[in-house]
């Protein structure tokens, strides 16, 4: 097992890296090349990097595309198809590239007609609200979880959630010149892997780049890598910000967790409460 | 004709649904209250048309305060409401009684029907001779709901009339349990229109000299108001049930809006309420405007809430209203761990055969389901002065003591305000969010 040191400081150090290389160079690589009957091909891993920066390049132009007004993508609900295939199998393959080529096209093409994002009832016509989510999704009950946000006209604008694996967006690319001091520097940089004033940083970067109007927290029973602390976030960020937070839960995996009219009504209560203040006396 | 123009608030709990109708001043004119049952519609309904009819007799009361008729009104509309509810009694109790035997004509009763339709007869007439009492003017009333009151009278004469071999008790029971519904889920519209002729007459009728020198004024006042009509200018609705409200979304408020305004309307210092319903629980943070700034509430278990205390009260076979009271009996406090409905069942049983007493036992409980709340608040933000109790646990004396007592110990001295209408501020916010929404002036 590959074990990534916690970025306490939410700084990545040079001894952390060391520390991880090393363990790839004595531990994974070895067991890989047993495992798999190949031998560690460095310059095919390069190659893969160079095409995995490629596609990143073009994915993290599509979640910045959330700037716009109106948004042309759902950073949160949307976002989750978008980091399928650079967060797994196709990170580093051509295919991976191709798929962000197109997305970026489409995305482009969507912003050049003023669209909104494409929700499960076609494309999402009214934003009132621009959302910063913080935790997972649920995945038992995705639909009606998004559902619960567009009816509302609630459009996320970034996420955390996107970010674990791997933050892009803050500059982070795979280099082929680097090859294992980058998987290193990716594995270390990843949403989860930052300590609570470095995710705190962040979200704020995300509410005031974003113009968001509010950041809603999911906080999920079963990854407590997300859900520690993230009271004290909220009320940082709603002192650094203005900001009002909204606090949700459910869970990831857990369909008993997920209790529609609980979640529809802390959702409902919370846009209400953005209206009511947006209109600054009672609505 | 005359037209007052009314705002209605409805706010749909998950126990109790409850109205408030204000004029366009927002001063509250009349209120309902009835048991929500599972049917919303039907319970919004029924509310609505009583907070009518309690704005009718509030309007009596203008209109003869403001005449010459003022110092005699509080006696006057006194009995003239007594009447007015004993006569509504009257009616479901026809209700209830033709429900009965329509009930007892299905086929399965036909070898015993004689003897069943006998003692349903001989019942309904006890539970009428029953009427009048309940309505005097010394008459206390365990509960204002036609179901509670029909109950218990129903109970004692089918414990009475019952026999086992030809109408045994269950069965009348069971009637009961299907007629009932009948008359609960039939609204009583037009109530005031019917009643409040025959209740005037009957007012006067028994009246002393100062009413009844009036009675020509009296009787056209009351007329008046009987021919005004009540103009609902608009309505917003808010609670547990609201989406089943049949009324357009942008007419339908979230409770946490609707609680934070009403208990800054109550209670214009308030900085953050403390909501404790029949399913949820909820620590609300307000501005100077009423505006909701922050908010936390319950995840999907009811544990902590209303029901609990419920359940609780079932397990100990008394009555909501007695479980707070026994609890202020306690001289020492039994530390309960669990404010889960299920496993709080199960440590009350433990309790109890380890002896302990029974109020030290519910002092624990109520302790248990207020720790819960001071975690929402902490969430929430804290507890800032003032600080407003609202929702139907607030009623419980043991829950507000047990309140008291940990803000003092974690927020030191903070106001707390507890108003004896506390069960309607999420109608009374959801009354004012409709005045605005019918652009009334901002008056509460």
């Amino acid at each position: 097992m590959l074990h990534v040191p916690y970025l306490a400081n939410g700084r990545i150090e040079p001894h952390h890296v060391d520390y991880v290389v090393q363990q790839l160079h004595t531990e994974v690589i070895p067991k890989l090349e047993q495992v798999s009957g190949q031998r560690y091909d460095e310059a095919r891993l390069s190659e893969m990097l160079a095409l995995s920066a490629q596609a990143e390049d073009d994915f993290v132009w599509v979640l910045e595309s959330a700037k716009n007004k109106p948004s042309p993508i759902d950073a949160y609900f949307g976002g989750v198809y978008y980091i399928g295939p650079i967060f797994t199998a196709f990170r580093g393959t051509s295919e991976g590239v191709e798929y962000y080529r197109v997305l970026r096209e489409e995305i482009a093409e969507r912003i050049r007609l003023g669209l909104g994002p494409v929700t499960p009832e076609g494309t999402m016509e009214r934003q009132r609200y621009r959302l910063v989510v913080e935790g997972p999704p649920n995945w038992t009950s995705f639909r009606e979880f998004w559902k619960m946000f567009y009816d509302e006209g609630a459009v996320v604008v970034a996420s955390s959630y996107t970010k674990v694996g791997g933050l892009y967006d803050g500059g982070f690319r795979h280099d082929p010149n680097r090859p294992l001091e980058s998987l290193a520097e990716y594995c270390l940089g990843c949403y989860t892997n930052l300590g609570l004033p470095a995710r705190v940083d962040l979200l704020e970067r995300y509410i005031r780049e974003y113009r968001a109007d509010g950041f809603m927290i999911n906080s999920v029973k079963s990854c407590n890598s997300f859900s520690v602390g993230q009271l004290l976030m909220l009320r940082q960020l709603e002192q650094r910000t203005g900001v009002p937070g909204g606090f949700i839960e459910s869970d990831l995996v857990d369909p008993r967790y997920f209790s529609p009219a609980n979640i529809k009504n802390r959702i409902e209560s919370y846009v209400q409460m953005l209206e009511q203040k947006r209109a600054g006396v009672p609505a | 004709m005359n037209v007052v123009e009314v705002l209605l608030g409805i706010d749909l709990g998950s126990t109790t649904t409850k109205a408030i109708a204000l004029d366009r001043t927002g001063r509250v004119l009349g209120r309902g209250i009835t048991n929500t049952r599972s049917n919303y519609e039907v319970a919004s309904q029924i509310v609505r048309d009583e907070a009518l009819v309690q704005s009718r007799f509030e309007l009596l009361r203008h209109l003869l305060a403001d005449s010459e008729l003022s110092g005699i009104e509080n006696k006057f509309i006194g009995s003239l409401v007594r009447n007015f509810r004993q006569r509504q009694h009257l009616e479901q109790l026809e209700w209830l009684e033709s429900a009965l035997h329509r009930c007892a004509d299905a086929p399965r009763y036909a070898p015993q029907r004689k003897a069943v339709k006998d003692a349903l007869h001989r019942i309904c007439q006890g539970m009428r001779s029953r009427v009048p009492s309940h309505f005097s003017e010394l008459a206390v009333r365990k509960s204002d709901f036609f179901r509670d009151l029909a109950a218990a009278d129903y109970m004692q004469f089918a414990e009475q009339f019952s026999d086992a071999k030809h109408a045994s008790f269950d069965v009348l029971c069971g009637l009961f349990d299907a007629a009932i519904l009948v008359v609960e889920n039939a609204a009583g519209d037009g109530a005031f229109e019917r009643h409040a002729g025959p209740a005037l007459e009957q007012t006067l009728a028994t009246a002393p000299v100062d009413i009844r020198e009036r009675e020509p004024r009296l009787r056209s006042a009351v007329e008046s108001v009987r021919s005004t009509e009540l103009r609902v200018l608009g309505m917003v609705g808010t609670g547990y049930g609201r989406q089943r409200l049949p009324f357009p979304k942008e007419q339908i408020r979230s409770e946490i809006l609707c609680h934070g305004l009403g208990a800054h309307a109550m209670f214009a210092g308030t900085r953050t309420v403390l909501d404790i319903g029949g399913q949820d629980t909820k620590a609300i943070q307000v501005d100077g405007a009423g505006i909701v700034t922050s908010f936390q509430m319950n995840d999907r278990c009811a544990a902590g809430c209303g029901r609990y205390l419920g359940y609780i009260a079932d397990e100990m076979n008394l009555g909501l209203h007695e479980l707070g009271k026994l609890a202020q009996e306690s001289t020492c406090g039994v530390k309960i761990n669990s404010t889960c409905t299920v496993f709080a069942g199960a440590e009350l049983r433990d309790r109890l055969s380890l002896g302990q007493k029974v109020p030290d036992i519910l002092a624990g409980l109520h302790r248990a389901i207020m720790l819960r709340a001071m975690s929402l608040l902490a969430r929430s933000g804290g507890i800032s002065d003032e600080f407003t109790f609202t929702g139907g646990v607030a009623r419980n004396p043991a829950a507000v003591s047990a309140l008291r007592s940990l803000v003092q110990q974690n927020y030191g001295v903070r106001t707390l305000n507890i108003s004896p209408e506390s069960i309607y501020t999420g109608a009374l916010g959801a009354a004012l969010f409709a005045q605005r929404a019918a652009g009334g002036g901002h008056a509460a």
